[in-house]
């Protein structure tokens, strides 16, 4: 039982703690490409200041994905079980901190180039919004993977004490949060380019969100690959 | 008939439907034992035990009394995310029904208030699917506003989002899926669309496979991801702060935005894989 308080509190302080990473770093990459695109265009301030807001929110969410699992351990989470309840919490607060990085890291890339984009082009705002939560929404698929799979670590976790169960648990963790990070970074990259590309020549609008979503699904590909690894090392049974 | 016969009628049967399963859709559970569950993700239940969860009780009361059903058999069914369910289907017949009753040229609020997501629908469908897009986009726009309006119902109290329920999503993601591909080999032939597997080299076959199992799983899990883990925070921050002001936000948050941005993307992105299918 002691053991299981001590996983709780580690589990819960890797998931705030990493799962901040990514979204305090690009939340400041978004204000300053936006301060420089108001002295660009002090014109259409509001509507930078807004795309900004709206960008940050999301960027937000892998933050808010690893304060979730935190609170969870700390106060939901059951308090009795054996090694491989243990490991379990660790592993969740683990893949899901780690997780959140690369779409935080992302998404506040996509929501630099959305200022910028505003500013260069202020009468196709609305597209370029509609593309930049499109984009970001995509980016968070390894995020979103990251928090159905320390969920079910942290509720449908088999008592054990084998050792190969144990290593299942921790593997399952660490495949699902180190194999998000690449393509959340990536995909935001994706969606950065296609927001300057629709900024440079707006008639081609529709075919540059086509062209971006085809290959954020191609880039998300990996992260799938992640997540069905995670699920069969959670089925491995000793 | 007249249409007002006909509305009349659909509507009732409707009403009965709804009506019916709410009353006697708990049959379904007797045979499981009454679990005390905290809070359902689909196919996992998360029961309530721990000294910690004793405290979580007037959360469960809030919106959270879901009996799962028996975990031992396969065919068991959750009845009340298909209440939900049958609830948006009546709700979107309702709207549809009333709003084309009275077509007009000058259309009123309801009329006018469709005909502006529906035309915004159409010139993305229109420059998306070229020649294909009137054949898709009665299934499109119903897949949209089905999905809007269950990722959105959450905010009403009392009521839970349908899509919540990872079974239903998958409901949905292997409709489009099929869909996909009867286009494909309906618009190539089934000779070309086997060809198209062994792109570039015949050893990329696998690949290629996993590349089309692996489109699903990422259309429904993000979804379904979105939502829950958004049903997730308000109930447990909801808690937390003793149901004061924060939940309203969070609602918005959740509920609207990011609903309405996950119903979007997911019709997106199954326009866009019909698009591919059905490139030459």
């Amino acid at each position: 039982m002691e053991l299981v308080i001590f996983a709780k509190f580690i589990g819960a302080s890797i998931a705030v703690a990493t799962g901040a990473i990514g979204s305090g770093f690009s939340e400041g990459i978004a204000a300053g490409k936006a301060s420089e695109s108001i002295s660009r265009q002090p014109k259409v301030s509001g509507e930078i200041l807004r795309t900004m807001l709206i960008s940050q929110a999301v960027t937000e969410t892998s933050g808010i994905f690893g304060l979730l699992v935190a609170i969870l351990l700390l106060f939901v989470a059951p308090v009795d079980g054996g090694p491989s309840i243990v490991a379990a919490y660790i592993a969740a607060g683990f893949c899901v901190g780690v997780g959140g990085i690369g779409a935080g890291i992302g998404c506040g890339i996509i929501g630099g180039t959305a200022c910028e984009s505003t500013a260069r082009h202020p009468r196709i705002s609305n597209i370029i919004v509609l593309n930049t939560l499109v984009g970001q929404a995509i980016t968070q698929t390894g995020c979103i993977f990251a928090l159905v799979i320390s969920l079910v670590l942290i509720f449908m976790t088999p008592e054990s004490t084998n050792i190969g169960v144990i290593g299942g648990i921790l593997g399952a963790g660490f495949s699902m949060g180190i194999g998000a990070i690449g393509a959340g970074t990536n995909s935001g990259y994706v969606t950065a380019r296609a927001n300057w590309a629709i900024a440079r020549n707006s008639k081609t609008s529709s075919l540059v969100l086509r062209v971006m979503l085809l290959g954020q699904a191609v880039d998300t590909t990996v992260v799938i690959f992640s997540m069905i690894i995670a699920f069969l090392l959670l089925l491995v049974h000793g | 008939m007249s249409g007002k016969q006909i509305m009349n009628l659909i509507l009732t049967v409707f009403i009965l439907e709804v009506a019916v399963l709410f009353i006697f859709g708990d049959v379904g559970r007797e045979g499981g034992k009454e679990k005390e569950v905290w809070f359902q993700l689909g196919p996992i239940a998360v029961e309530k035990h721990g000294m910690e969860l004793e405290s979580i009780g007037k959360v469960e009361k809030y919106h959270l009394d879901n009996t799962p059903a028996d975990k031992g058999t396969f065919w068991a069914i959750d009845i009340r995310p298909v209440k939900m369910m049958l609830l948006v289907d009546a709700l979107l017949v309702f709207a549809a029904i009333l709003a084309s009753l009275s077509l007009r040229k000058i259309p009123g609020r309801l009329q006018g208030s469709i005909e502006i997501v529906v035309d915004f629908f159409r010139s993305i469908i229109k420059e998306t699917l070229g020649e294909h897009g009137d054949r898709h986009m009665p299934t499109l726009l119903t897949l949209f506003f089905f999905l809007w309006i269950s990722n959105i119902m959450g905010i009403i109290p009392f009521l839970e989002e349908p899509t919540r329920d990872l079974n239903i999503i998958l409901g949905h993601m292997l409709v489009m899926i099929f869909l996909v591909h009867f286009e494909a080999i309906r618009i190539k032939g089934i000779k070309a669309y086997i060809h198209e597997y062994f792109q570039p080299f015949f050893i990329m076959a696998p690949l290629n496979m996993i590349g089309e199992v692996s489109k699903g799983i990422s259309l429904s899990f993000r979804l379904f991801g979105n939502i829950s883990g958004g049903a997730i925070i308000i109930i447990v921050i909801s808690y937390l702060i003793k149901y004061t002001v924060l939940p309203v936000g969070l609602n918005l948050f959740f509920g609207l935005f990011v609903g309405t941005i996950q119903a979007f993307v997911f019709t997106m992105l199954s326009m866009t894989y019909i698009a591919v299918a059905v490139a030459e």
